[in-house]
């Protein structure tokens, strides 16, 4: 698992308005994704056909394309990639500097328990996993400019292989502060299938991001981070407290973006 | 400490529950000194919600003293008397800075919720659903304040806690209501609704310079305090068509601006109120809009309608192609509290307005869930109910 591909080019080769573009898009490449294509790209070659004329040849050609890409993508498991931005109101070198420094991440990322600076590039990652598991990897910063981006990606042995950027923008003089996009890619651990790597990256890698994205604006815009934990109300239901004791409170109606193992109501 | 807690539709229950304290460095506690049952906890008692949760403590509009402050809080001290906006701002997002306040990003904790919903997230309120952030409410002894610097405003010493109390909330979206009705000289606007955000809705437009202001509701008490403010009663239950009487009432021009504040739970007898109640019985959908779709079915050409009452899904049969016709402007949303505390502040100073007006009900807070069942049902008279939670139970 050491090699994977990635889709992403590192943000110096495409440039830098690469996150205007894809900011909000992602690509979900599981058989969930495949199967949409496989569909689609069926129904239009049918229609296609059916119309017997120039224009339904096209069609044709499109959706089997559209068809063979998804069954492609679902017999070969790719990486995952996805994209998340967040505008965030203090100048673009605070932002950079306060997340270059990697030890302030577990501080807005909670599913990372501690990250450890070893060498000028190299950092060590402690993930917390499902049933109390850790994960451990080392990773390593590929490029980076100064309050700009940075691009980084896991050693060998990681058993979740992950590669990312985080790109640093001054935001329009309106909306003021700092545009940060984080795109990232990872390999599902092999044999596993895509949904167990994904979740212990969080319910959806995408969803991951853009909490942890949210708590890092709330730490550098309103100096802390919101929560309700700790605070009083009258009695629970049996059922209520049954899962809070797994969820922790506040969150228990819906999957947890950041418990997303745990029950939920 | 004592607190009224939601325990299901019709179901509010006294508790004692452990004291709040500070969670974040930039909370505050107070001591509360009153509070109030606001007509938007009427939606949570009738069960319209979502992510209620057995146990929460409800109540958003409160005062009181400081009694511990967290250690980042720069302005405030111990022994302050502050009023608490319901909406919780951090007070330096895009949207802070810019006087959204109700669109705060940093103060819900739940955003993503809100967001899979609306698209965005939005500022946190005091005991309103977890969806709202699962704050802890007002209808208690005590309640924590997070962001004790960006909100809460200190109330000089000499004016009476009933006449600040309503600067937590409904005078604020009255208020607002009527601004953005942008409201010209010789202007004739209509409020659907006279309960207490009507009230203050009807009043604000009079001060804001409204010529005619012509108040519509079906309880005779509430349309009388309407014209105690110098506004036009008209009672619907009483007319044949409600839109042809405000056409003739305005020399068939029509309200320049509309105002609806009553929101999802509206009442009626067109059509619509029926077939509204009837998917909202079945949970097809939330809301009951008749009163929306009045207002924009009667607003004159290029006028506005103002939407202080609260909706929270989805609208059938929504008239868009009248206010496309007529190209009118809509304005909607939270009340963005913090920006209105100051002038309204002053403007009681002066003696503009005495909101205590709206009070009827004054009780304790072992009253507060019967207040919610007479409150609910219009009964006695009943407007405004304060809560003093330190008051022992009447005898």
């Amino acid at each position: 698992m050491s090699e994977i591909k990635y889709p992403l080019d590192t943000l110096a080769e495409r440039g830098p308005s690469h996150g205007r573009n894809n900011g909000r898009q992602e690509q979900w490449r599981a058989t969930g994704g495949s199967l949409g294509s496989i569909v689609a790209g069926g129904a239009l070659a049918v229609y296609g056909v059916s119309r017997k004329s120039a224009g339904g040849t096209a069609l044709a050609a499109a959706g089997s394309l559209l068809a063979i890409r998804g069954i492609r993508k679902a017999v070969s498991p790719e990486t995952v990639h996805v994209e998340r931005s967040a505008t965030i109101n203090r100048p673009p070198n605070e932002v950079f500097s306060f997340f270059r420094n990697f030890e302030n991440l577990p501080k807005f990322m909670p599913h990372l328990k501690d990250v450890q600076v070893t060498g000028d590039r190299a950092s060590h990652w402690v993930a917390r996993a499902p049933l109390g598991l850790e994960l451990e990897w080392d990773a390593e910063i590929l490029e980076e400019e100064q309050n700009r981006f940075l691009t980084w990606h896991s050693l060998p042995g990681a058993v979740i292989p992950n590669r990312g950027s985080v790109e640093f923008r001054a935001a329009s003089q309106y909306h003021g502060g700092c545009e940060i996009t984080v795109a990232m890619d990872f390999a599902p651990p092999a044999g596993r299938g895509g949904a167990v790597g994904a979740r212990i990256f969080g319910r959806h890698p995408g969803v991951q991001i853009r909490e942890d994205l949210r708590r890092l604006k709330q730490l550098l815009e309103a100096g802390e981070i919101p929560t309700t934990e700790g605070q009083p109300h009258g009695r629970r239901t049996a059922f209520v407290r049954m899962v809070e004791a797994v969820n922790g409170p506040g969150r228990r109606r819906r999957i947890s973006p950041e418990r997303p193992w745990a029950i939920v109501s | 400490m004592k607190a009224v807690c939601w325990f299901g539709k019709h179901d509010m229950r006294v508790e004692h529950v452990p004291d709040p304290r500070i969670l974040n460095p930039h909370d505050c506690v107070v001591r509360i000194t009153r509070s109030a049952i606001c007509g938007s906890d009427l939606h949570l008692f009738n069960g319209y919600i979502p992510t209620m949760e057995q146990g929460d403590i409800v109540g958003h509009e409160f005062m009181g003293n400081v009694v511990e402050v967290g250690s980042e809080v720069k302005e405030l001290r111990i022994g302050d008397r502050v009023v608490v906006p319901f909406t919780i701002c951090c007070g330096q997002c895009f949207f802070c800075k810019h006087g959204m306040w109700s669109a705060c990003d940093n103060t819900n904790p739940n955003a993503w919720m809100l967001e899979e919903q609306y698209g965005h997230g939005g500022a946190a309120l005091y005991g309103y659903s977890h969806l709202y952030g699962g704050y802890a409410g007002g209808q208690a002894q005590y309640a924590r304040v997070p962001f004790a610097d960006v909100g809460p405003i200190k109330i000089p010493e000499g004016i009476d806690d009933e006449k600040v109390l309503f600067l937590s909330d409904i005078f604020p979206t009255g208020y607002q209501a009527a601004e953005q009705c942008n409201i010209q000289p010789g202007q004739t606007i209509a409020v659907w609704g006279c309960g207490p955000v009507g009230q203050f809705a009807i009043r604000s437009a009079k001060l804001l310079g409204a010529e005619r202001v012509i108040a519509i509701d079906r309880f005779p008490d509430r349309l009388r305090l309407a014209e105690e403010a110098g506004a036009e009663a008209l009672d619907y239950s009483q007319t044949e068509n409600l839109i042809e009487d405000l056409k003739t009432l305005t020399g068939g021009m029509g309200p320049d601006a509309c105002i609806d504040a009553v929101g999802l739970e509206a009442h009626g007898h067109s059509a619509d109120y029926y077939i509204d109640s009837a998917k909202q019985k079945v949970h097809l959908q939330v809301e009951r809009a008749n009163v929306l779709r009045q207002a924009i079915q009667a607003c004159r050409p290029g006028g506005t309608v103002s939407v202080p009452g609260v909706y929270a899904g989805l609208i059938d049969k929504f008239p868009f192609g009248a206010a496309f016709g007529k190209g009118l402007t809509m304005r909607m949303g939270q009340t963005h509290t913090i920006r209105y505390l100051q002038p309204l502040l002053e403007r009681v100073q002066k003696g503009e307005i005495d909101p205590s007006f709206l009070i009827t009900h004054r009780v304790a807070l072992e009253e507060v869930p019967e207040m919610y069942k007479t409150f609910v049902g219009k009964e006695d008279h009943c407007i405004k109910v304060v809560i003093d939670p330190w008051a022992q139970q009447a005898a």
